[in-house]
């Protein structure tokens, strides 16, 4: 009696495997349609890259076509531009010592003299007389006023020695702005 | 119901083996389709990634060169012959040691300067151009005043000189009004007093100069117009009241003895 009831377990088997068969057969089919869409539009993106890269590669050696017609043109505007920026820098970058000289002659106390300057790219160091404390007073006031701060900074006294006259020798230092 | 087992197996073992069959095809196309995305579409996804790079430099690339070429075509070549002249005459491409000297010499006596030291220090005098390399635009946007000296070379000239104050101070300008880039380093002034104040100085002229580049580098390279400024600069050497290198005249040549004092 037992194999009587082997039929419709077979049969429940093989309904179960025809199922099971039909869901892969599905999964297997949209797999292959995925993989070959995804196939050929990769390759069509590919192509389409290369063929890009190609009209790119030819854009290019076009312009450089026509900057090679421009040689002549850009060789002088090349140098020309290379001297005058330097130049320009070197203008802008240098110390204008008349202007020190001028501003320098505008602002001290009349009482005061220079018996030596020297001005490096740095500092100057300044050597002088002036008639009384209170032009020395005045050559420091002026020297550390608005005026005359777009010339030197940072100044300082190095010595100050007075005579019996009254008047004093000074010697200052400062950094030229 | 006796029935034969050996049939029953054959049956049985025919209906596995058409089983696996009925299976192999679809886990073989899946097992396909997995080669083909590991062989095939995985692969060209990374070429596919490159290329965009590489297209994306090239749009660059071409992008830059067709902005070169406008702006090369852009330029007035009559104009560009000019602004080099004015330039050469900023920075001469040779040291031109004996332009300047004369220059500084006419300048001394214009002004009332009496020079009682000139000492060149003028190194070779035909050196090799300064530019061996290629142009680099960065070069032009050095900043930094302590990097002057690096900016271009230099022909310094030691002067000691006698002048009254204000003699000097003309000096001095007419220095900076050389249509050549000049400046002044380490001046020192001291009072002389006599009959009347005379001033004794000491200070070096640096007279720069920039030597002709060899090559102009790669045809990438961005090119970099004048700045309105720069154009300004170029402008003001060639007016006329900026001083002009002299030529250096001619003198008579021939001697029957190398010893005698002239």
């Amino acid at each position: 009696m037992a194999e009587i009831n082997l039929i419709p377990q077979e049969a429940k088997k093989s309904e179960e495997f025809e199922k099971l068969k039909g869901k892969l057969t599905v999964v297997s089919i949209i797999i292959l349609v995925l993989t070959a869409v995804g196939s050929i539009v990769t390759l069509a993106f590919f192509a389409y890259l290369v063929s890009q890269r190609d009209s790119l590669f030819s854009r290019v050696e076009e312009a450089s076509t026509t900057v090679n017609s421009y040689k002549e043109s850009e060789e002088l505007i090349v140098v020309a531009k290379d001297k005058t920026s330097i130049a320009s820098n070197i203008l802008e970058t240098r110390l204008d010592q008349v202007k020190i000289f001028t501003t320098l002659a505008q602002i001290i106390p009349k009482n005061v003299y220079f018996t030596d300057i020297k001005i490096t790219s740095k500092d100057t160091q300044i050597n002088g007389k002036a008639g009384t404390s209170a032009d020395i007073a005045g050559l420091v006031s002026a020297l550390t006023s608005s005026e005359g701060s777009s010339i030197v900074s940072n100044v300082s006294i190095g010595s100050l020695v007075s005579d019996e006259t009254g008047a004093y020798t000074f010697a200052l230092s400062a950094t030229v702005n | 119901m006796n029935l034969p087992t050996a049939a029953a197996f054959s049956v049985k073992g025919n209906a596995e083996v058409s089983k696996v069959f009925n299976l192999a095809v679809p886990i073989g196309a899946i097992v396909a389709s997995l080669f083909i995305i590991g062989l095939v579409i995985w692969p060209k996804i990374n070429q596919i990634l490159d290329l965009q790079t590489d297209n994306k430099q090239l749009v660059a690339r071409a992008q830059n060169m067709e902005d070169k070429a406008s702006i090369l075509a852009s330029l007035d070549k009559n104009k560009l012959e000019e602004q080099l002249a004015s330039s050469e005459q900023l920075l001469p491409s040779d040291k031109n040691v004996f332009s300047i000297l004369r220059q500084v010499e006419l300048n001394a006596a214009q002004s009332g300067v009496l020079l009682n030291k000139v000492e060149a220090v003028a190194g070779t005098i035909n050196e090799a151009n300064s530019s061996s390399s290629p142009i680099a635009p960065t070069a032009a946007a050095l900043p930094s005043a302590d990097l002057t000296e690096d900016l271009a070379p230099k022909v310094q000239i030691k002067l000691s000189i006698t002048s009254d104050y204000l003699a000097l101070l003309k000096f001095l300008s007419s220095l900076y009004s050389f249509s050549r880039v000049v400046s002044i380093d380490g001046i020192s002034l001291s009072a002389a007093f006599g009959e009347s104040l005379q001033l004794r100085s000491s200070f070096t002229v640096d007279a720069y100069w920039k030597g002709l580049p060899y090559e102009l580098g790669s045809i990438e390279n961005p090119i970099e117009v004048l700045t309105a400024s720069e154009e300004q600069l170029l402008q003001t050497v060639s007016r006329p009241e900026s001083i002009q290198a002299p030529a250096v005249p001619a003198v008579a040549v021939g001697r029957n003895d190398l010893f005698t004092p002239f």
